[in-house]
């Protein structure tokens, strides 16, 4: 800045307060007390000494003058003070009208595309009506033809759907913010993208890590997100519980990522029941409940409220695991139901009541249900798990698995060394060196053996 | 070396440095004699071939057959390099040796499924299966438990036979309470663990300064301080008191002397 | 106070004492003459000598609206380049398409007069004469390259 600049600048900054009138200041209060401002400052050409108004206590528009008041105060000022000018000559103006304008251009070429994206859905649902009310024996190919192109052009449409707000900053920020209605393609998109690009692959790797895709099923590609939450806290997938913490029931959070509303059942599964008399692992179902309705913008879904006689099967039992026995792993199945169909709960209560040796892939058969969701905990003894058995008569608490002992192949061997070598009754003038050796042998002869 | 051999070396040597394909063979070795080296164009006379009769053998290759009754920790093949790699319940040691991890009965097989031309070893629970298992099946697993009961440990006595107890707590102000056992010589003794503790030996810090340059640093602000102090200890003194006596800053070391001189100077 | 010690005992004025070379002076006295005649690369090689051995500049850090506002932007401009690209390739299957129906077209009439099917589609795929007499396209005396120059051959160069 040059020296003239330097002097006179004060005067400037006078002068561009007087005509700093913006067209797009809307809020009222803040405009209110500026207009105070100007005219005092333009009633008397020197400004009256310090009489802060509304918009001078506000750390986010304080001006220079009055800064040294307000840190006295216990206040910092926000920001710098070009951006606290800023702050108090365009209050509130929606985030669609700030006066960039790069913005401004960018919107405009953003709205033409949606105005074209709609167009093109418009011409499509016409082109829908006219194949739907078209007989099937007037299309090529026949009814399946006819299905395949309406299918084909519904999928079209979503897409369509999908891209024209896909661009749109509003919708971006509501789903940041947690405010996007799940009931818009739009939104199930962006949920969707943002599970897959994490959660999805931390599910994958637990299902192939923890080897739930043979042991449990053939075949699991989850599409639907669900998380579990104990006690109000989240489970990473695969963590082990404590005992106490899952005694009672979880709260799932469960999102869909396809509209409308389907029926599923759920299962929670103990892969890992130490069976000792074959020398083998069974299965135990832990909690088995149907017919539970689910939309994508109908999240929560907590097991101790399922209660009701058409839903739940088999009730909560506490996944415990005995002492000395590998890690149990209780997975979270969701299972879509056929559209429409009911699964028979009291057929349910009858052939599952007993609990163990639940095959899930005999039920999904049976049921001629899909997995759609997956997530998991694991389970293992700590210093709670007595106490739960005991509360929910679980027997087993008093036995512990010890390793199984595993013989040698090879003959036993005789001692070896000095000392073996002379323990008979021809070194006995040695033996008060041979005998009785701490750790080694004691009076009833040698203790340590190969 | 003495001159007339020298000379005599010489005339026998020239000859087969101009043309040694010519030179007479007794020339040559003559030659080789002298200089301690042997030349390329004299032939090695077979020691390439043979091999070394005192190696110690690596003892490398298979160690059990198909079909052999395994237990765990067996070793199943040692091998340079990965000829073979570890299948169903076996694992690979440090340098590549395979080895089993159950008891069983050693197959080895191929498995396209997992990579198209790897030879693998595997141990399988019943010896008529084959390996490898069907695609998708359940795993095959052992529980390799037995059920004990949980033995509790009996409660001690408080008090030991004689009537004084097992245990004391020493409680001192500003000090971590003290557990005190009884020992054998009915004397009161702290655990030499329970002693171990009681020293801290992690998040120490040894030095205060990162750098030999950081502490210079410091001693040079330090020094900076205390004589701005000093001044304005001064300034404001002499503002307070106008006159009295000023003391100069002097290090004790030099009050001494300076008390030294006195004294002597009354002497 | 502005006298320096070792000059407590000259008897030479301040101002003709030798000075000693301050290190904002050196390079100064270094830089080469401004005058002197600049290769025609070097506004090329001034650029590249700034920004090839220059680190990243860092990464954009936006508050929540500037950052929406960018990811607008951003958008936008995809869009519009997307747009941009998909309308020239049009244009250029357009055209090409226009092209191959022509010859088409020549390919499957017969004549002039008592020439064949074909005939005027064969005259208008010759080369000949286009290079000049004799000639092939200057191109093929070259070296085929990966990236070859923007200026195929540059026919005003003299030894």
């Amino acid at each position: 800045m040059s020296r003239c600049q330097a002097v006179a600048r004060p005067l400037a900054r006078q002068l561009r307060q007087q005509c700093a009138i913006r067209p797009f200041t809307t809020g009222a209060a803040r405009a209110a007390a500026e207009v105070q401002q100007q005219q005092q400052s333009a009633s008397s050409s020197v400004p009256p000494p310090a009489q802060p108004s509304a918009l001078d206590l506000d750390p986010n528009s304080v001006l220079p003058e009055f800064e040294a008041e307000l840190i006295k105060a216990g206040k910092m000022p926000v920001g710098s003070r070009r951006r606290r000018v800023a702050m108090r000559t365009t209050a509130n103006v929606p985030f669609e009208q700030l006066p960039y304008q790069a913005f401004q251009e960018a919107r405009a070429i953003l709205a033409a595309d949606r105005q074209e994206k709609v167009a093109k859905i418009q011409e499509e649902l016409v082109k829908i009506a006219a194949l739907e009310s078209k007989d099937a024996s007037l299309v090529k190919g026949g009814q399946s033809m006819k299905d395949t192109k309406l299918a084909s052009l519904r999928r079209y449409v979503e897409q369509l759907k999908i891209q024209a707000d896909i661009n749109d900053p509003l919708v971006k920020k509501r789903f940041e913010d947690g405010l996007g209605d799940m009931n818009k393609p739009i939104y199930r998109h962006y949920a969707e993208r943002k599970w897959r690009s994490y959660d999805y692959r931390l599910i994958t790797q637990r299902i192939k890590q923890f080897n739930i895709v043979p042991d449990v099923l053939p075949k699991l590609d989850p599409v639907a997100d669900v998380q579990l939450y104990f006690r109000h806290s989240k489970v990473a997938p695969g963590a082990v519980v404590d005992s106490l913490v899952s005694e009672h029931p979880p709260r799932l959070r469960v999102q869909v990522f396809d509209a409308g509303s389907r029926l599923v059942s759920l299962v929670v599964l103990d892969a890992d029941v130490p069976d000792a008399d074959n020398d083998a692992f069974s299965k135990r179902c832990h909690f088995l409940a149907a017919n539970i309705p689910l939309s994508p913008d109908s999240t929560s879904l907590p097991l101790s409220r399922i209660t009701a006689e058409d839903q739940l099967a088999v009730p909560w039992l506490a996944p415990v695991s005995q002492k000395g026995a590998p890690y149990h792993r209780l997975g979270v199945y969701l299972l879509q139901q056929k559209p429409g169909a009911k699964v028979d709960v009291a057929q349910l209560k009858q052939l599952y009541a007993a609990r163990d040796g639940f095959s899930l892939k005999s039920f999904r058969d049976k049921f001629s249900l899909t997995p759609v969701g997956f997530n998991m905990f694991r389970s293992v003894w700590d210093e709670n798990t007595a106490d739960v058995m005991a509360r929910h008569g679980i027997p087993g608490a008093d036995v512990e698995f010890r390793p199984a002992r595993v013989h040698s192949l090879k003959p036993p061997v005789k001692p070896r060394g000095w000392e073996a070598k002379r323990q008979g009754p021809a070194y006995r003038h040695l033996w008060k060196y041979t005998k009785r050796i701490k750790g080694l042998s004691n009076g009833r002869g040698w203790t340590k053996r190969r | 070396m003495q001159r007339p051999i020298l000379a005599a070396v010489a005339g026998i040597s020239r000859p087969s440095l101009v043309n040694s394909a010519v030179a007479p063979l007794g020339a040559q070795l003559a030659n080789a004699l002298v200089e301690g080296r042997r030349n390329a164009s004299v032939k090695a006379q077979g020691a390439y071939k043979k091999k070394s009769k005192r190696g110690i053998p690596n003892k490398l290759g298979a160690k059990r057959t198909g079909d052999q009754f395994v237990i765990p920790g067996n070793i199943l093949y040692k091998q340079r390099g990965t000829h073979w790699w570890p299948g169903e319940n076996c694992i690979m040691g440090r340098d590549h040796t395979i080895h089993a991890m159950a008891t069983g009965y050693v197959k080895y097989y191929r498995d396209p499924a997992k990579h198209p031309d790897r030879k693998y070893i595997g141990v399988v629970f019943n010896k008529e299966d084959t390996l490898p298992y069907p695609l998708h099946a359940e795993r095959k697993r052992k529980l390799n438990k037995t059920v004990h009961t949980i033995r509790t440990e009996a409660a001690k006595a408080e008090v030991s036979p004689s009537g004084i107890p097992f245990e004391v707590t020493r409680v001192e102000a500003g000090e971590p309470d003290r557990l005190l056992r009884l020992r054998s010589d009915y004397s009161y003794r702290e655990d030499n663990w329970r002693i171990g503790r009681l020293v801290k030996t992690t998040g120490l810090k040894t030095k205060a300064f990162r750098t030999r340059k950081q502490w210079f640093r410091h001693r040079r602000w330090r020094r900076e301080r205390e004589i701005a102090g000093q001044k304005e200890a001064e300034k404001k003194r002499a503002e307070s008191g106008g006159g009295g006596k000023v003391m100069k800053a002097i290090s004790k070391k030099a009050a001494k002397k300076a008390a030294k001189k006195a004294g002597k100077k009354a002497k | 106070m502005t006298t320096t010690t070792p000059r407590l005992f000259s008897t030479t004025s301040s101002s003709l004492a030798r000075k000693l070379p301050t290190p904002a002076s050196a390079p100064k006295a270094a830089r080469r003459n401004r005058s002197a005649p600049k290769s025609e690369n070097f506004n090329r090689i001034r650029t590249l000598r700034r920004n090839m051995f220059s680190p990243a500049p860092p990464p954009l850090r936006m508050a929540r609206q500037r950052y929406l506002r960018h990811w607008t932007i951003h958008r936008a401009w995809m869009l519009f380049r997307r747009k941009q690209h998909e309308a020239i390739e049009k244009e250029r299957s357009r055209m090409h398409a226009g092209m191959y129906n022509a010859c088409e077209e020549l390919r499957k009439t017969v004549g002039p007069g008592s020439r064949g099917e074909g005939y005027l589609y064969r005259v208008a795929m010759e080369k000949k004469g286009v290079y000049g007499l004799e000639g092939v396209p200057i191109e093929y005396a070259r070296f085929q390259t990966d990236s070859p120059a923007k200026e195929p051959w540059n026919h005003d160069w003299k030894r």
